[in-house]
């Protein structure tokens, strides 16, 4: 495509039925250049959160104890803070319909939902109008230390109240539905007596959120814990299904046994294209994404992935039509 | 308490639980976690697939190994210099002993690695490095800028226009999307020459007495660039920043400086946006 041609708008609010990539800071330069044949990009919120003005100091030392704000009020902006990564997510979103996936909510802790941490996302939802907004079914931090993972819950009727209290607390502040996503996982609890494809569905009706089913994410945990994953895929209400994720994992072989990894650092493996081709076949036209998160490569592989996507769902659709 | 709170704090406590027996610098091996039972921890039992034979403790470390290597993998990226500058075996380290010293408690990772430079000059080892300290400082002030927004520039006309008991009540405000490093040690030159772009197999010899250097740390559009300043103006803008009136302030900078042109000082600093507005 001739990115040239392509007219500036931010009215192309949704995100169409199509494959997305996703936006790093390593190809910002390359994106807005090349303004490559993707139908749209997804930012992992946090990057584009900022940081606030914290009085002019010394770097590396504590603030003094004097305090800057009685200084002079209101003479400063005190929206959210627009550091690089927010130029060029508003400079792509001028270009692209723009999906926010968040990675440190922490919905699943038992630690109260993180306040600040949802109104820095309701500012740049504000700021960027994505045309989805995402999260885990995971949590992350327990007792106000953070983990930087997407750590397991077991799948009970207590973690199910939680969950739908949490997603539902979340949509209501935010003031729109959100989609969540099923992870990966390396281990399941003796104590889990609802299977995860009926967790999410239940998960969904009950709070009414969408679902982003990650069908790499089904494909390494059936692998490592044994099950159909198209059992996972068919079980889940076609409907509910909001958008779909695509990743590369790593396949790690140990004395015990195999397991997969979820690394998103390489390419979509075949059984996770074959998982795919299923997945649309059950939930129809949605968006789906190709996720790279390390050992970024070239855009053009990003976008090379992406038009599989999409021919892959193209031909699926052809056939059921 | 319910049952979730107490399988996540057993597993939090099972991720962070094996504190290094010292920071000496001593055993840099990898401690082995694996000898250690997850009933030790109340870690939940987990249920076994037929195929694999793996113990619970093994899958509960690929767990405590993405949560090391995650944060280990933010802090290499926000100091890209020092990584460079210790190597990777060492920084592994250092980095190990920072997550549990100062662990993440936010959930935007990017405010993760906030009190490295401090860290840095009491670890062992890294004693007679010095200027790591100031690199390190250097590295965050750069993040901490490439997050913030640019500064607004000051109303000069409102300024110019201030007049008679007004003009006594004056107060600037230093922007606080900039940041100062003052460094007994040449860290700019050093942070250049570590820069990726650099030919790595150029060796360059920095002489660490070359002498110091005093820098704010700002944004100009999209780029984050350093600008060398005297010692008059970091205490300009120090005393300043401490929001007293700017005649005391002027008196406070001639008592130390008494040849120092504050005019000149003034200027600069508002055409740098070092100074964002006023008040009087």
């Amino acid at each position: 495509m001739n990115g040239q041609s392509k007219p500036v708008t931010n009215s192309m609010l949704n995100i169409p039925a199509r494959a997305g990539i996703g936006l790093r800071a390593l190809h910002f330069d390359d994106v807005l250049k090349q303004l490559p044949d993707v139908a749209w990009f997804e930012a992992h919120s946090e990057n584009y959160f900022g940081f606030k003005e914290s009085g002019f100091k010394e770097s590396g030392f504590k603030e003094s104890s004097f305090d800057k704000s009685g200084i002079i009020e209101g003479g400063f902006n005190n929206d959210m803070p627009a550091g690089i990564p927010l130029h060029y997510l508003e400079k792509v979103r001028g270009h692209y319909p723009v999906s926010l996936h968040g990675v440190g909510l922490s919905l699943g802790s038992t630690d109260p939902l993180n306040k600040p941490h949802l109104k820095k996302l309701k500012q740049l939802i504000h700021r960027i109008e994505p045309g989805l907004v995402s999260e885990h079914l995971s949590w992350s931090s327990v007792d106000g230390q953070y983990f930087n993972d997407l750590l397991p819950l077991p799948y009970t009727e207590e973690s199910l109240t939680h969950m739908v209290s949490r997603v539902s607390e979340t949509q209501d502040l935010l003031g729109r539905q959100i989609l969540i996503e099923n992870a990966s996982s390396y281990l399941e609890f003796t104590s889990s007596t609802i299977p995860e494809w009926e967790f999410v569905t239940a998960l969904a009706q009950q709070s009414g959120c969408k679902l982003l089913l990650d069908v790499n994410n089904i494909y390494v945990n059936a692998m490592n814990h044994g099950f159909d994953p198209l059992l996972f895929v068919h079980s889940v209400p076609a409907e509910m299904v909001g958008e779909i994720h695509l990743a590369g994992h790593t396949v790690k072989t140990f004395d015990e046994g195999v397991l997969l990894i979820d690394t998103h650092d390489q390419r979509v493996c075949d059984a996770v294209w074959a998982l795919y081709d299923d997945t649309v076949a059950h939930v129809g036209d949605v968006p789906a994404l190709i996720e790279w998160d390390s050992h970024l490569p070239a855009l053009a592989v990003l976008v090379e992935e992406a038009k599989r996507a999409d021919a892959i769902a193209g031909e699926r659709i052809e056939r059921i039509a | 308490m319910s049952v979730l709170l107490e399988q996540q704090r057993a597993i939090a406590h099972f991720l962070t639980g094996h504190k290094s027996e010292n920071v000496s610098g001593k055993t840099h091996g990898s401690v082995n976690h694996l000898s250690v039972l997850p009933e030790q921890f109340g870690l939940p039992a987990l249920k076994h697939a037929a195929e694999n034979r793996f113990a619970d403790t093994q899958r509960y470390q690929i767990y405590r190994n993405n949560y090391l290597i995650s944060l280990r993998t933010a802090l290499a990226d926000t100091y890209p210099v020092i990584n460079k500058l210790v190597g990777d075996e060492f920084f592994y380290n250092v980095a190990r002993e920072y997550i549990q010293y100062k662990p993440a408690h936010d959930g935007n990772v990017h405010e993760f690695g906030d009190e490295f430079a401090g860290f840095l000059s009491d670890f062992p080892g890294l004693e007679t490095l010095a200027y790591l300290r100031d690199v390190a400082r250097l590295e965050w002030a750069y993040h901490e800028v490439f997050h913030a927004q640019e500064s607004t520039t000051l109303d000069v006309q409102a300024l110019a226009a201030i007049e008679g008991e007004a003009s006594e009540q004056l107060r600037f405000h230093v922007s606080g999307h900039c940041r100062l490093v003052a460094s007994e040690f040449p860290v700019l030159q050093i942070w250049r020459v570590n820069q990726p772009a650099q030919n790595s197999q150029a060796t360059t010899t920095i002489d660490l007495a070359d002498g110091g250097e005093q820098l704010v740390v700002m944004r100009q559009g999209l780029e984050v660039v350093f600008v060398p300043v005297t010692r008059e103006m970091v205490e300009f803008l120090m005393v300043l920043s401490e929001g007293v009136y700017f005649t005391s302030a002027c008196e406070r900078l001639m008592d130390s400086h008494p040849d120092c042109d504050i005019g000149m000082l003034l200027n600069e600093a508002i055409e740098l946006k070092w100074l964002t507005d006023f008040s009087c």
